[in-house]
């Protein structure tokens, strides 16, 4: 039995550049939390986007589900693995915080009292109530990765990939993130977290992976 | 894109690209419009840019070269006629041929301006400079021509999130699909007016236009064999067109 | 020490009569480095981008009060004109890069200044050893990382040797590692008497500052020694505005 997410000896280089990602062996369980960190330019983005099949790897192949990744369309893994973009602003694309967080559930076939139910709820997980009529683009950095969140975790996805959701916020606003994402683990999603911040990986995350010189500690 | 500092000069490209190009679009005869094929097809191998690459772009503009071949022959009934109907001449020997002068003045076209890919875009700036187009212009011309891709890039990263979140934009029905692609316009648009607002922001940040002039850190000079190529391809140019127009000026 | 960067009385707004930032007051100077911190959204961008001049010349906004750069009131210089003397690096690394090499982007500041060719090629080799990116200058910047373009960013920057130097929460996405970098450059520029104004979030970044700035509903004011120190403190910094 495959883990749900699998790597197996990925390399990955650019087609004039160096070799960013060597012998990649990775397996990822549903539940899982695990931090993924490194130095800047280590390839975590890389990562990332070969899990979900946005970059080919040059060498070795990513399984999802037992399949290689190529085999499912866009939105097929888009359905297996919720991705946050490290700039949220890249995922918006409804005039309300409520249709953003509503938009993926409208194509799963559910009632429209369901879908309202659901928005609801995230509206109140993600403390983003008194915005529901707001335009996304005009909302503060911590409430647009908030934002970002709550549309990915909206279709209630077994694994989500986060790449830098603490980007640009400060103290308090890091904390309440945190507090948020806690509450997200205790719902039993699992989830790989890019991030620099080793104190927030520690809390956040029952696994620890880095990057060092295109290989995995 | 490869770094490339020596021979052929980005100036001596130009001279070609601008002699090929002209000669393409005033010239109508297929023989000649071959003959022209067959030298930008040389300078591309010469170049050993892959001809692949020309085959990837024609592919891409496949439709906009079915109706322009279509319309050329449909507009043009001289000749033999072939397909006749109720008196509107539909395909004839003139029409065939205007087509065919269709279809190898875009190839030809498409052909010439590959060679400018053997330089990155700074080259080019500089290579504008070097002709004299003041430096400014340069550089927001270049900057101009960028945003379209840029344009397009910020356009397939949305679509590649919108699927993400699960939607599959093949399966949904057309009126459904319409919205989902007049809500990608929005971040599109937005995203690319933003940043190319910051861009500028950026380069006058960094000093651009201080002063009337700037030094360049590269400021390549045309070697013997740049100037012969620049010479021959501009006076061949001028005297194809002496050639070809001489008894239309007369 | 003499001020080469001071503010007095300065009103900002994005929209008209909505006031950002009220009454700063505030001087900085030669190889000083002063740290500036706030919540999100307290309006430290909208200080920094107001400094450099920015605001109004390029962003659409009102200052009221007066800027002195180097003793001369601001309002008289173009923003290229002011580039040669004060450098500003933003939070964003992306929209600051649009050359097709690193040493295009090191070039393109002192290519602006007139600088001789022999001078440019000199600077970018210093520059790039100091920084620690010489093996990236014939890389494409797009295929760089957020963090070695946020250096490139600065690096393309400091290639103008500017004598005041203001960092935008430049190291929101550097590693620790690059982040204590950063941090050795910033102290070798007070060396040089280039003064610094950083606006962070990074407790780690801010260790190197000669003294802190607080920013809160719009006034500027010093920082206590006791509002870094501990939940208490940082609470009460962070604690205004939209979370």
């Amino acid at each position: 039995m495959t883990a749900y997410i699998n790597l197996e000896q990925v390399n990955f280089r650019w087609p004039q550049g160096g070799q960013v990602l060597s012998e990649i062996n990775l397996s990822i369980e549903k539940n899982q939390t695990i931090a993924l960190m490194g130095a800047n330019g280590s390839g975590k983005t890389t990562l990332s986007k070969l899990i979900l099949g946005l970059l080919k790897p040059t060498g070795g192949r990513v399984l999802l589900a037992g399949r290689p990744v190529e085999s499912y369309s866009l939105a097929a893994r888009g359905r297996l693995l919720g991705y946050v973009f490290q700039n949220p602003e890249r995922q918006f694309f409804a005039p309300d915080v409520a249709e953003e967080i509503g938009f993926a559930l409208k194509y799963r076939n559910l009632s429209p009292e369901k879908i309202q139910e659901r928005v609801a709820e995230m509206l109140a997980l993600f403390e983003l109530e008194q915005y529901a009529a707001t335009f996304p683009f005009n909302l503060s950095q911590g409430e647009k990765q908030r934002l970002a969140l709550a549309a990915i975790l909206a279709p209630r996805p077994d694994f989500i990939i986060m790449d830098e959701p603490f980007l640009g916020l400060d103290w308090l606003r890091k904390q309440r993130l945190q507090a948020i994402l806690e509450r997200v683990r205790n719902e039993g999603v699992g989830y790989l977290l890019i991030s620099h911040d080793q104190a927030l990986c520690a809390r956040l995350c029952s696994q620890t992976l880095t990057l060092e010189g295109g290989r995995l500690l | 894109m490869t770094e490339n500092h020596g021979f052929p000069d980005v100036r001596t490209l130009f001279a070609l690209v601008l002699v090929i190009t002209s000669l393409a679009i005033t010239i109508n005869d297929p023989l000649w419009l071959t003959g022209l094929l067959a030298v930008s097809l040389a300078a591309l191998l010469a170049a050993k840019i892959p001809l692949s690459l020309l085959g990837r772009r024609l592919r891409r503009y496949r439709w906009l070269f079915l109706i322009l071949a279509l319309a050329q022959s449909l507009s043009n009934g001289s000749g033999r006629v072939f397909l006749e109907w109720r008196g509107y001449v539909l395909l004839s020997a003139g029409g065939l041929l205007a087509a065919l002068a269709a279809l190898l003045r875009i190839t030809v076209i498409l052909a010439a301006v590959l060679l400018l890919t053997l330089k990155d875009y700074q080259q080019m700036v500089t290579g504008l400079a070097q002709i004299r187009v003041p430096y400014e212009l340069a550089y927001m011309v270049l900057l101009a021509v960028r945003f379209i891709p840029v344009l397009v890039e910020e356009f397939r990263n949305s679509l590649v999130a919108i699927e993400l979140r699960g939607v599959d934009l093949k399966a949904i029905p057309l009126r459904e699909k319409i919205k989902v692609y007049s809500y990608l316009l929005m971040p599109t648009t937005a995203g690319a007016l933003i940043r190319s607002r910051r861009i500028a922001i950026a380069m006058e940040a960094r000093a651009f236009r201080a002063y009337p002039r700037r030094t360049w850190l590269e400021w390549p000079k045309l070697s013997a064999l740049d100037w012969l190529i620049i010479v021959l391809v501009l006076v061949g140019g001028a005297g194809i067109l002496w050639i070809k127009f001489k008894g239309v000026i007369a | 020490m003499s001020s080469v960067l001071v503010a007095e009385g300065l009103f900002v707004s994005w929209q008209p009569g909505d006031w950002v930032l009220r009454d700063i007051n505030f001087s900085l100077a030669a190889g000083e480095v002063v740290g500036i911190i706030g919540s999100s959204g307290c309006g430290k961008s909208t200080l920094c981008l107001a400094l450099a001049g920015i605001i109004p010349r390029q962003s659409p906004g009102q200052v009221e009060g007066k800027i002195f750069l180097e003793g001369r009131d601001l309002a008289q210089f173009s923003l290229p004109q002011i580039a040669s003397c004060l450098g500003i690096v933003f939070q964003d690394p992306e929209t600051q890069l649009f050359l097709p090499r690193v040493r295009n982007e090191l070039a393109f500041g002192p290519e602006n200044l007139c600088l001789p060719r022999e001078e440019i090629a000199a600077r970018i080799q210093r520059i790039a050893e100091e920084m620690g990116c010489r093996e990236l200058l014939a890389a494409n910047p797009n295929e760089l990382s957020g963090g070695q373009q946020q250096l490139i960013a600065l690096a393309a920057v400091l290639a103008l040797e500017p004598k005041v130097l203001i960092l935008d929460e430049v190291t929101a996405q550097l590693d620790p590692r690059t982040c204590q970098r950063l941090q050795a450059i910033v102290l070798d520029l007070r060396q040089r008497g280039v003064a610094v104004l950083m606006a962070e979030h990074n407790l780690q970044m801010l260790a190197c500052a000669d003294r802190i700035l607080v920013l809160r509903e719009g006034r500027m004011e010093e920082a206590a020694a006791s509002d870094l120190d501990g939940e208490e403190g940082l609470s009460r910094v962070y604690g205004g505005g939209r979370v």
